[in-house]
């Protein structure tokens, strides 16, 4: 016999004996009956709790574990800020070799120079300008992750937890928007579009 | 075009101030300052005289929206030019901008060109209106 044929044979001669004990009048025997189904069904609950809190703290050991000091989410926060701090100080450095350039191809403006050479020179300050616009990725990656960081906090700090994507807050500025997942947002040739119908 | 006109440059990434401040000087203006938010803005506002402002949505302390706000909110920088120089890019953004009385928008990132095209628009229609 299996265990439950065990357990139900052995559920049905306690209701048999409680049966017979109400049947011949026995009073103490039949509550003693009822009593001892009570507490079998009780063990079964019981069986089942400890079931589950075992297969909880099973499943629990397969998360990753808690970082022990400190913790896993500030350290990300200051490594995304270091980003921000280094790019920036690349950024500056670039900049700074672009305004010595300037300074130079202004020098080279003026020697005697030839037609080719005008041309050159043109060309050098055009590119040293573009040069200097394209380093806007500091900034435009520097939002984007400071936005990152500000989600990764406010996880941690248990606002709005699990609650990502973050809400807009088109008061504060949301950062560049990101093609595939910042919705509603327009190209400069759109914005300009809406700018000429509100009267601008 | 007066190019010598003071122009305030509000935004809190440094190397981006100095981006703007660099296309303006190719373009001939060399007269700028600098401020990285609203608040530092409009404390230079009030003790210099700056003829333009060129600023940044999205920066902590005072957003450039509310410096937009508190600048058109002022009866003495009421006529005050602002250009929004800014990655926000939602319709809704760009429609409250210009609801507050912005006079120029861009959207990051830009070109040199577009930035010449929208100050030309501006001194344009300052031009029409002296």
């Amino acid at each position: 016999m299996t265990t439950p044929d065990i357990e139900r044979t052995r559920l049905a001669n306690m209701l048999h004996d409680a049966l017979e004990a109400l049947e011949r009048g026995d009073e103490d025997g039949w509550r003693q009956q009822v009593d001892a189904l009570a507490n079998a069904r009780a063990r079964s609950l019981v069986n089942g709790l400890g079931r589950l809190a075992r297969e909880l703290s099973q499943a629990l050991d397969t998360l990753p574990p808690t970082p022990a000091e400190g913790n896993g989410l500030d350290d990300a926060c200051a490594r995304l800020d270091h980003v921000v701090e280094m790019t920036e100080q690349a950024t500056h450095r670039t900049l700074d070799l672009i305004d010595d350039s300037r300074a130079l191809v202004a020098r080279l403006k003026e020697g005697p120079l030839d037609e080719t050479q005008i041309t050159t020179v043109e060309s050098l300050r055009e590119n040293l300008r573009e040069m200097a616009l394209a380093q806007s990725h500091q900034d435009l990656g520097g939002q984007i992750i400071r936005r990152v960081a500000g989600i990764v906090r406010g996880v941690h700090e248990g606002f709005g937890a699990l609650g990502l994507p973050p809400k807009e807050d088109n008061q504060r500025g949301n950062g560049p928007s990101v093609s595939g997942l910042d919705r509603n947002t327009v190209g400069q040739s759109d914005a300009d579009d809406l700018l000429s119908h509100l009267g601008l | 075009m007066n190019k010598n006109i003071r122009i305030l440059i509000v935004d809190d990434f440094s190397t981006m101030r100095r981006i703007v401040k660099n296309l303006l000087s190719d373009l001939g203006f060399n007269n700028t300052v600098e401020a990285e938010d609203g608040h530092s803005a409009l404390a230079v506002l009030r003790q210099d005289v700056v003829e333009l402002v060129v600023t940044d949505w999205n920066m902590p302390g005072m957003t450039g929206i509310e410096l937009l706000c508190a600048i058109r909110a002022d009866p003495k920088f009421r006529a005050l030019p602002v250009l929004m120089v800014t990655a926000e890019a939602k319709r809704e953004q760009i429609i409250e901008a210009a609801q507050n009385g912005v006079n120029g928008y861009i959207i990051k990132p830009f070109t040199a060109q577009t930035l010449e095209e929208k100050l030309g628009k501006i001194f344009e229609r300052l031009g029409s209106a002296a």
